[in-house]
C-alpha cells in the first residue's frame, strides 16, 4: 500500500503537469504564441493586470477565445470520461469497462445528433447536454438491465450488449446525418470520432459545470467502490446498499458522459487507459484513485488534442483517433491479461 | 436483551415455482459453533445467504435480538454478522491489508478513514489466520488458499455477534483447515455464533458443537453430531455406508 507521502507526491507531480500541459497546450499550434505570452494573457484576464505590452492582439485572441476554451474543455473531458472508467470497472467489477465500450457514448450522441437533426435545441441551451445525458442513461440502464441476472452482472454479456448497443447507435447517428443534407461528412465525423475543434467558452461552461459536480460527488462513492471490488456478497455484507448505489453511480456517471458527449462526440478509452495507469501508480484504494485519474485524464485529453491538432499540420486529425491509436493496443493488453487470469495491471 | 440466540422461524425461499429453504426453523446460540451440512443442491448456500440478508426469505422471519433482520439499517446489521461468501473475488490488486479493512466499513462514515486501531485490528485477524507480514502484498499474488484466509481475516475484522461462513475450508490444505476448525471453535468459546456450510463430515463432527442436515431445503435433523449422523441418516441423506468409530469420540467411519 503506497503511503501518504508517495500519494501526496504523486498529486504534486500529476497537478504541476496539468498545468504545464495547459500552458503547453496553449501556446502550440498553427501558429505558436511563446509560454511568457500564453502565462501573460491568461493572467491578465483572470486578475484584470494589464499585460498587453509586447502582446499582438492576434495572439491575445487565440491564446484567450481560440486555445484556451479548447484545452479547458479537453481537460475537463478528459478528466470526467477517466473518473467514469475507474468508477464503471470497479461496478461492474471489470477492467474492460468503460463508457465508449460499453455503448454508453453512443448513445448520448445519436440522442445529440437527434435533437439537433429535429432542431429542438434551439429552444433552449441546454436541451443538447440534456438529450445527451438523457441518451447516455438509457443506454446504461439498457446494458446493466440486460446482463443483470438475478441481481448479478454477466461480465461477457456486459460487454457483447454495451459493444453491440454502441454498433446500434452509431448506425443510427450515421443514418440520421445522411439523410440530413445540410450536414457534412466533417460533422459526421465529429460525432463519431469526436473532438474539441471550435469549441467555444460556452461550450466548455456546458460541460464544466456537470462533469465537475458529479465528479467531486463520486468521491463520495470511493470506500463504496472499494468493497464492490470483492464481489456483490461481500460489499453487500460490509453494509453497502448495492442496489440504490448502483442507480446513484449510473445517474452520476451518465451526467458526465452526457455532458461530455454533447460538446465533444464520442471519445473512446480515455476511461480505459488512464485508471489503469493510475493503478499501477498509487494503487487501487478509490479514494486515491478518483481524484489521480481526473487528474492524470486531465493532461491526457489536451496532449492528445495537440497531436491530433499538429501532427497532420495544417490539417487536424479526429480526437478520437488518436486515443483509439493508444486505447485499442492498451484494451488488447488488458484482455490478453485478463484471459490469462492474472487479473489486470 | 443482547445475548439472545438468533432465531429463524417458518424461513423459505423459492425461486421460478422452486422451492430451495422450506419451512426452517432453529436457534443459533451466541456462543456455539454450528455446521450446516447436506448433499449437493440441499440448500445451505442458500441458507445461509438469507442469515446474512444477501436475499430476501419468501416466508417467515430471522429474528437478531428480538428485531426482524429485514428492519435493521445495512450498517447496524453487518456490524452485528459477517458473511463469507463461497467465491471471493481478486481480479483488482487491492493490497491484502486493504481487503481486510473493508471488513471495518460498517464503523466507518461517508469519509472517514480507517485509524490506526483499525489497521492495528486487521493485522491481528491476519495473524489468527497465519498471515502475518503480508500486509503490503498484492492480493492477486497469492494462492488460492491464503486468499481465502485473507477473506477469512476480512470477516474476523468485521467483529460481528454473529459469523456465517460458506465452505471456509474450501482450498485450505490439511493444516489450515484444522487451524481454521481450530480458530472458528475458540472464536464460539468467546461467545460468538459461529455458522459454516462444510462438506467434510469429519470435519464437522469433529469441531461443531451441533450440526444442521438439510435435505432439499428442509431439515434433516439438528443436533450433536454424534446423535445426528447416525448410519440410518448418512445412508438416507448421503447415501454413503458408514458409522461412529466405538474406539474413538468423534470419528466416522466410511465403508
Amino acid at each position: 500500500m503506497p503511503t501518504g507521502k508517495k500519494t501526496l507526491s504523486v498529486y504534486v507531480v500529476l497537478a504541476s503537469l496539468l498545468l504545464l500541459t495547459v500552458i503547453v497546450c496553449v501556446s502550440l499550434g498553427a501558429v505558436s504564441v511563446p509560454f511568457d505570452k500564453v502565462v501573460s494573457v491568461i493572467a491578465g484576464k483572470l486578475f484584470w493586470l494589464d499585460t498587453g505590452a509586447g502582446i499582438e492582439k492576434s495572439q491575445e485572441l487565440i491564446v484567450w477565445n481560440v486555445r484556451l476554451p479548447r484545452v479547458l474543455l479537453a481537460a475537463t473531458i478528459g478528466g470526467g470520461l477517466s473518473i467514469v472508467g475507474a468508477v464503471m470497472q470497479a461496478m461492474f467489477r471489470n477492467p474492460l469497462a468503460e463508457p465508449g465500450i460499453l455503448g454508453w457514448s453512443s448513445g448520448g450522441a445519436f440522442f445529440a445528433v437527434l435533437v439537433i437533426y429535429t432542431g429542438i435545441h434551439q429552444q433552449w441551451f441546454l436541451l443538447l447536454p440534456l438529450a445527451a445525458f438523457a441518451g447516455t442513461l438509457l443506454t446504461a440502464y439498457a446494458v446493466y438491465g440486460i446482463s443483470r441476472y438475478r441481481g448479478f452482472v454477466e461480465n461477457t454479456t456486459l460487454l457483447l450488449c454495451g459493444v453491440a448497443l454502441g454498433t446500434l447507435f452509431v448506425s443510427l447517428t450515421t443514418f440520421v446525418l445522411s439523410v440530413s443534407n445540410a450536414w457534412s461528412m466533417k460533422e459526421m465525423l465529429f460525432w463519431i470520432m469526436g473532438g474539441v475543434d471550435s469549441r467555444t467558452w460556452t461550450h466548455f461552461a456546458m460541460a464544466a459545470v456537470p462533469v465537475l459536480a458529479a465528479s467531486v460527488t463520486l468521491l463520495f462513492y470511493a470506500k463504496n467502490l472499494n468493497a464492490r471490488l470483492l464481489g456483490y456478497e461481500t460489499a453487500k455484507t460490509v453494509g453497502i446498499d448495492i442496489e440504490k448505489t448502483t442507480k446513484h453511480l449510473i445517474v452520476l456517471s451518465s451526467l458526465i458522459v452526457g455532458a461530455s458527449v454533447a460538446v465533444s462526440g464520442i471519445v473512446g478509452f480515455v476511461g480505459l487507459i488512464i485508471p489503469h495507469s493510475i493503478r499501477l501508480l498509487i494503487g487501487v484504494d478509490h479514494r486515491r484513485l478518483l481524484p489521480a485519474s481526473f487528474i492524470a485524464g486531465a493532461i491526457f485529453l489536451p496532449v492528445a488534442d495537440l497531436i491530433a491538432r499538429t501532427v497532420m499540420s495544417p490539417e487536424e486529425l479526429r480526437l478520437g483517433i488518436i486515443t483509439s491509436f493508444i486505447g485499442v493496443p492498451f484494451f488488447v493488453f488488458l484482455l490478453r491479461r485478463n484471459f490469462s487470469g492474472r487479473g489486470i495491471a | 436483551m443482547q445475548r439472545e440466540p438468533l432465531k429463524t422461524s417458518g424461513l423459505s425461499y423459492g425461486v421460478n415455482g422452486k422451492i430451495i429453504v422450506d419451512d426452517v426453523s432453529f436457534e443459533i446460540k451466541r456462543n456455539e459453533f454450528l455446521g450446516i451440512v447436506g448433499p449437493n443442491g440441499a440448500g445451505k448456500s442458500t441458507l445461509l445467504r438469507l442469515l446474512a440478508r444477501i436475499i430476501n426469505p419468501t416466508g417467515g422471519h430471522i429474528l437478531l435480538d428480538g428485531e426482524d433482520i429485514s428492519g435493521y439499517e445495512a450498517k447496524e446489521l453487518y456490524k452485528k454478522i459477517s458473511f463469507l461468501p463461497q467465491t471471493s473475488y481478486f481480479d483488482f490488486p487491492l493490497s491484502v491489508l486493504e481487503v481486510v479493512l473493508t471488513g471495518r466499513y460498517p464503523y466507518l462514515g461517508t469519509f472517514e478513514s480507517e485509524n490506526t486501531e483499525d489497521i492495528k485490528r486487521a493485522e491481528d485477524c491476519l495473524s489468527l489466520v497465519d498471515l502475518e507480514g503480508f500486509s503490503r502484498r498484492k492480493v492477486t499474488t497469492l494462492s488460492g488458499g491464503e486468499q481465502q484466509r485473507v477473506s477469512i481475516a476480512r470477516v474476523l475484522a468485521q467483529e460481528t455477534d454473529f459469523i456465517f461462513l460458506d465452505e471456509p475450508s474450501s482450498h485450505l490444505d490439511i493444516h489450515h483447515k484444522f487451524a481454521l476448525m481450530e480458530l472458528l471453535e475458540s472464536l464460539a468459546q468467546e461467545g460468538k455464533g459461529v455458522v459454516a456450510v462444510l462438506h467434510d463430515l469429519d470435519l464437522a463432527s469433529k469441531f461443531c458443537e451441533r450440526i444442521l442436515v438439510l435435505e432439499n431445503g428442509r431439515v434433516a435433523a439438528l443436533g450433536e453430531p454424534s446423535r445426528v449422523l447416525s448410519e440410518k441418516l448418512l445412508s438416507s441423506v448421503f447415501k454413503v455406508r458408514g458409522s461412529w468409530d466405538p474406539r474413538g469420540e468423534n470419528l466416522l467411519v466410511f465403508r
